[in-house]
């Protein structure tokens, strides 16, 4: 939750920059590999020098910025940066010795020693389900999975880290965490202090633009992907999973549950109302011209210097690792919708289909004790008309219709993964539990226990037995 | 004498009885205090004893003597010569009392924090004063004499709000205020002039009770209402 | 004794009633403490001490004074758990190393799930019963706990105990309130509020029996006092007494 609070902006770390908001652009590339298993990433060998450097959070921070009148607060932004950062990288919310960071690291170094700031900048791979990335004052740079699975190939990853690296170069956190300071102090909310600080963020993501653009030339990559990421950012967002195809996913009475648009739209803007949203969409297209008349002009570099394969292989990692992250956030909502969309590509994939009759579970039972509004926990604004509906649809249904579903689902999975997959092992085994009582559940549970002699979930199970 | 071992003792038997059931600051329990205000006030010492009985509950025994001087205030000697005497009342009081508090804030445990109490004393007096002898008809023979008076009794009650804080994990500082009403006994008798009186004489029982101010005189000049102010530091022993 | 002399002893007496706020919440699951229920061992992921300040125009997280705590809160926490007869295996992650990359696939997770779902479930959503109600002090005793994710119950047999807790402070300072009637009415108490903040501090404590994949025991308290040693040593001491009957 408050790596949450971090990455929204909190004005108490207001040094955070979300980048990249949103988008439903979506890929629907397919990696053989992963037609039909899954393995989310464990954390393995010894933690990385650079990764305890965040754990210890000595943050090693020298500030130079003319503006004198800042330097007062000198102190206080490097603390704060320092526990920030502390607190982030002891959260386990960023991954290290994996797939995903060494790739990034990778064409990170690529991007960055031929502009210098290869010693400087550390990346490193988030595990939040939203497409941002964020620097610090330190030079660690954070790149979401949200990101990555959002991203088509290296270029538009090197423009990412150009962007972070020059706001990163150009002080852009502390001045933002200076001036914003300021203006609370002030506590003046006059419409002329909320439009130069908006403007003044603007300013700077310009001035990132444009160095971004040098930057990913002087590495040999393609300037011009750089627009299409900016075109991600203000692209109208598309219903991509109809909501005519959930039914086939085990939802038995889906038209009684079936949102009208101007419902869902409804939920949308009584959500949306809730959440302080500071981008501007009008500003995302003052950077889309600048960056396409920018980049005009510009000779054709590489697409990937390493290869497209490569990127598609991390981006189909990051899109099942953005299911996992969302259901580790409780955010049950977001994995199912995210899941539907992979499941396009992997229909057959075991984990996937796991996963979703997992979130599925767990919105029955919080639908069961009443707590099923306290679910959407999504601290970033609703834009994807689908998962509006989904989110509408759930709101729709009573207690008793959503586990009905989530049975039918389960069980279906169970039919076909049962002795594979181990959540859905131990989870159908559950459900009858609760449906029917641990007379009937005991069967199961031991043909869990029969099949994954070494699983997570043994000891609760053994319990239950010996209850 | 007796009062105060009875009290001890009763003390010692709720301690046994309700003691291990309650945590007390860090499982101590028993408390041993002086009030800081007897010496300075009072003349006096004052020690007690407290034990946490019940979470919030603190019940607690003790005894206090103080040999404290009162300005007398005669008006009839002052309507003679323009002024109360010079010469102070003193008055020796041995006491016994038994506090009971009940701590506010359920969420820290007794005895730290904010509490009601309500506390009683009870004991024997010796006075020594001075009366004016009135002579209407010649004035000349008027004069100021001694009287005393011994082994009167003494009663107190005081209840009121406090605060306690624990300093160090083992020292208590322990501040509390409240309504006090003091009575010396008018059914005993004291002498003067081979003359027995059942009333304190010498001006001063208006102000017998509270050890800070006196509102007034409750009662035929025999005790005082008013404000009573502690300030107890104590060691937390087991 | 006329109004005056009322109106200071009234003053005075809502001088100390004002100043005795605290309100002690604990949920607990009826299993707890029953036999084989016996809270004796319990790994305590990561204490939290949080300093917050609140001036009139916003309220800051102190990070110095929070991080310049933590390590004697950690000493205080083991000392009264120790003292009720319960060991507290405290991680912190001052003291990871290089080879503990495990904690970020375990207990990092734990925690994270312990606080969702804490904010997600109440123990009155899952199946209420008794709740007493006595002077700022409820203690409700339930058949269910909320429920955590069954994923966890290996880490009974890592850790030799299936009890994992989230302890922390909050101290909140914030401007007094009321100085100027304060100084007109009772001068001396009045200027006395200039040099004091008004402080609230907050202690709790969430327990997990991930055998059992439930929250067992979750306690909330607030007491409007300073977070010196013995006020914390006398919360926490009452805390694990309770937790260890």
């Amino acid at each position: 939750m408050n790596l949450l609070k971090i990455l929204i902006g909190n004005k108490i770390w207001g040094l955070v920059f979300i980048v990249f908001l949103f988008s439903n652009k979506w890929s629907l590339g397919q990696v053989s590999v992963f037609m039909n298993n899954y393995t989310p990433i464990e954390i393995k060998g010894e933690i990385p020098e650079e990764y305890m450097k965040g754990i210890l959070a000595d943050a090693q921070i020298e500030i130079d910025v003319s503006d004198k009148a800042l330097l007062n607060k000198d102190d206080e932004f490097i603390t704060t940066t320092s526990f920030s950062i502390k607190e982030m990288f002891v959260s386990g919310n960023i991954y290290f010795n994996d797939t995903l960071s060494a790739y990034v690291q990778k064409v990170a170094k690529t991007v960055l020693l031929p502009n210098g700031l290869d010693q400087e900048i550390r990346v490193f791979v988030g595990r939040q389900p939203y497409p941002s990335a964020n620097i610090w004052m330190d030079g660690t740079l954070i790149i979401n999975v949200g990101l990555l699975a959002l991203l088509e190939n290296e270029s538009q990853l090197a423009f990412v880290i150009a962007h972070e690296a020059t706001h990163y170069v150009k002080k852009h956190p502390y001045e933002q965490y200076a001036n914003s300071n300021e203006l609370d102090a002030i506590q003046k909310r006059t419409l002329e202090n909320l439009k130069s600080r908006i403007n003044f963020s603007n300013q700077q993501e310009l001035e990132a633009d444009r160095k971004a653009i040098d930057m990913v030339r002087r590495a040999g990559y393609q300037p011009k992907e750089g627009v299409k990421v900016i075109d991600f950012l203000k692209a109208k967002r598309n219903t991509q999973v109809e909501f005519e195809e959930i039914p086939s996913l085990g939802l038995p009475v889906s038209t009684r549950f079936k949102c009208e648009e101007n419902e869902y739209k409804y939920f949308k803007a009584l959500y949306n109302e809730k959440i302080p949203y500071q981008k501007k969409t009008e500003n995302l297209d003052i950077r889309y011209h600048n960056l396409t008349s920018q980049t005009m002009a510009l000779g054709l570099g590489e697409l990937n210097i390493f290869s497209q394969e490569e990127f598609d292989y991390i981006q189909a990692i990051s899109g099942f690792e953005e299911v996992e992250n969302a259901f580790r956030d409780a955010n049950f909502y977001r994995s199912i919708y995210l899941s539907l969309k992979l499941l396009k590509s992997y229909p057959e994939n075991s984990w996937l289909n796991c996963k979703l009759a997992e979130n599925l579970f767990y919105i029955a039972q919080y639908s069961e004790m009443g707590n099923i509004d306290r679910l959407l926990v999504d601290f970033q604004k609703i834009e994807e008309e689908d998962y509006a509906a989904l989110y509408c649809m759930f709101s729709k249904m009573q207690t008793e219709d959503i586990w009905f579903t989530a049975y039918g689902y389960i069980q279906k999975q169970f039919e076909k993964f049962g002795d594979k997959n181990e959540t859905i092992g131990f989870l159908y085994p559950r459900l009858r539990e609760i449906s029917y009582g641990m007379e009937d559940a005991k069967s199961y549970y031991n043909t869990y226990l029969e099949n994954f002699p070494g699983g997570k979930y043994n000891v609760y199970v053994k319990r239950k037995l010996n209850e | 004498m007796r009062r105060l071992t009875l009290l001890t003792g009763f003390l010692f038997l709720t301690y046994s009885i309700f003691g291990q059931a309650n945590t007390g600051f860090q499982g101590k329990r028993f408390i041993l205090k002086t009030d800081l205000m007897a010496p300075l006030v009072d003349k006096g010492v004052d020690i007690s004893t407290e034990y946490v009985i019940f979470r919030t509950v603190v019940v607690g025994a003790g005894f206090n003597f103080t040999g404290r001087d009162y300005k007398q205030k005669l008006e009839s000697y002052k309507f003679r010569y323009g002024s109360y005497p010079e010469e102070k009342a003193t008055l020796k009081d041995f006491q016994v009392y038994a506090v009971a508090k009940l701590f506010l804030n359920n969420a820290i445990p007794a005895p730290q924090g904010s509490y009601a109490f309500a506390q009683i004393h009870l004991g024997r007096a010796d006075i020594k004063g001075n009366y004016y002898q009135v002579d209407n008809v010649n004035p000349e023979n008027e004069s100021l004499l001694s009287y005393s008076s011994e082994n009167i009794r003494s009663r107190k009650f005081t209840a009121g709000f406090g605060y306690q804080e624990v300093l160090l994990n083992f020292i208590t500082l322990d501040f509390d205020f409240g309504l006090t009403l003091g009575a010396l006994n008018a059914s005993e008798k004291f002498t003067i002039n081979r003359q027995d009186f059942n009333f304190v004489h010498g001006g001063f029982g208006d102000r017998y009770g509270p050890n800070v101010y006196s509102f007034g005189e409750w009662g035929l000049n025999q005790g005082g209402i008013g404000l009573t102010v502690n300030l107890r530091v104590g060691i937390l022993l087991f | 004794m006329n109004k005056k002399r009322y109106f200071i002893l009234l003053l005075l007496a809502s001088l100390f009633l004002s100043s005795c706020r605290g309100i002690l919440r604990i949920d607990q699951t009826k299993m707890m403490g029953r036999k084989g229920n016996n809270v004796k061992r319990i790994v305590c992921l990561n204490p939290d001490y949080e300093v917050l300040i609140s001036t009139k125009d916003q309220t800051q997280k102190s990070y110095q004074k929070s991080a310049s705590k933590e390590s004697t809160f950690n000493k205080m926490l083991d000392r009264n758990a120790r003292k009720n007869g319960i060991q507290l295996q405290i991680i912190d992650n001052e003291d990871l190393n290089k080879h503990d990359a495990s904690f970020f696939n375990d207990l990092a997770p734990l925690k994270q799930e312990l606080l969702q779902v804490s904010y997600l479930q109440n123990f009155d959503n899952v199946r209420n019963n008794t709740s007493k109600f006595r002077l700022g002090k409820v203690i409700g005793k339930h058949e269910q706990g909320p429920l955590i994710s069954p994923r966890f119950s290996y880490l009974a047999d890592i850790y030799g105990t299936p009890f994992f807790s989230i302890n922390g402070i909050a101290t909140h300072k914030k401007p007094k309130k009321g100085k100027l009637l304060l100084l007109l009415t009772i001068p001396p108490v009045g200027i006395a509020s200039f040099f004091f903040q008004d402080v609230d501090t907050y202690y709790y404590t969430i327990i997990a029996d991930v055998r059992s994949a439930e929250i067992i025991y979750r306690e909330v308290r607030q007491v409007n006092l300073r977070a010196t040693e013995a006020n914390l040593n006398s919360l926490l001491y009452d805390s694990f007494h309770i937790i260890s009957k």
